[in-house]
């Protein structure tokens, strides 16, 4: 059917490229911040920390234009759960990005120390939640809900891993207390990686919105 | 208008989107076809017409698609 509403449409379509975009600058973050540490690579990890003053911009970019288009085009059902969503979508990935600089910093004091012990279960965790933003990313361009639910329930593998890396991060501080500054950079940079996984379902859930018009909760 | 539909049923006929999201409880949604006039194409709690319609025509007409 012929659309009365091209430009609407138009501008809708910049917003979702917006998001996207926003996505991938988040997704390389998160990467990019883990391989700082892995690698001990200090300069990447500026890098990650700098470069968040463009996710936050972009953000700030999204957000006004949504409120405008708000403004301006009326949009209800479809159109206004469209725009809701990814108002919500963009703080979302913008706190995910405020992560990945957490991780960064942790990286930039863990790389001046001697390492505590060989990452093993953090990079895992750092893969599942990195292509977990890949994906998410593609089910909001599809408004696949489907999808976004079996991405949402890997979350618990996050957890898991999460609860492991706690248990074996405690325990080096129990056995030695020149163990705990470094155990503790490094509890933090898991809790970062954790809150990555459960920014996921929340952008999940969006997309369930986006798709239902109705509000749950996949956690 | 809220103070009549306490004790009366209301049927207002109108183009004007905003006023039947704002002041109705139920709404209903016509078309033409070919063959005959106010052919009701959905009927449902306005919350739903306006949120979560069922027909792609009605969303297409609501969102300004066409009409």
């Amino acid at each position: 059917m012929a659309t009365t509403r091209t430009l609407f449409d138009q501008e809708l379509a910049e917003l979702r490229s917006g998001v996207v975009r926003m996505g991938s600058m988040v997704e390389q973050a998160i990467a990019e911040s883990m391989r700082a540490l892995v690698d001990r690579n200090n300069a990447l990890a500026k890098e990650v920390i700098a470069r968040d003053q463009e996710v936050n911009e972009l953000h700030r970019q999204l957000r006004e234009r949504a409120f405008m288009i708000m403004a301006t085009q009326q949009p209800v059902a479809r159109d206004l759960r469209l725009i809701v969503s990814f108002q919500h979508m963009v703080l979302e990935l913008e706190r995910m990005g405020d992560h990945a600089v957490g991780i960064a910093r942790a990286a930039l004091r863990l790389n001046d120390l001697p390492q505590l012990k060989p990452y093993i279960d953090l990079p895992r965790m750092a893969e599942i939640t990195e292509s977990q933003v890949h994906e998410i990313l593609g089910a909001v361009i599809e408004a696949d809900q489907g999808r976004a639910r079996a991405i949402a329930e890997r979350d618990d593998d996050v957890d898991v891993l999460y609860h492991k890396i706690w248990d074996e991060l405690v325990n080096f501080m129990v056995q030695d207390p020149a163990n705990v500054q470094r155990a503790a950079i490094l509890l933090f940079l898991a809790k970062d990686l954790e809150r990555i996984a459960d920014r996921v379902t929340n952008i999940a859930e969006d997309v369930v919105f986006l798709h239902t018009g109705r509000i749950v909760e996949l956690s | 208008m809220q103070e009549l539909k306490k004790r009366y049923t209301i049927v207002i006929v109108t183009h004007n989107m905003q006023q039947a999201s704002r002041v109705s409880d139920f709404t209903a949604f016509m078309l033409m076809n070919p063959k005959r006039a106010g052919e009701v194409i959905e009927f449902s709690p306005t919350d739903d017409i306006f949120n979560r319609p069922k027909d792609s025509r009605t969303e297409d007409y609501i969102t300004g698609r066409f009409g």
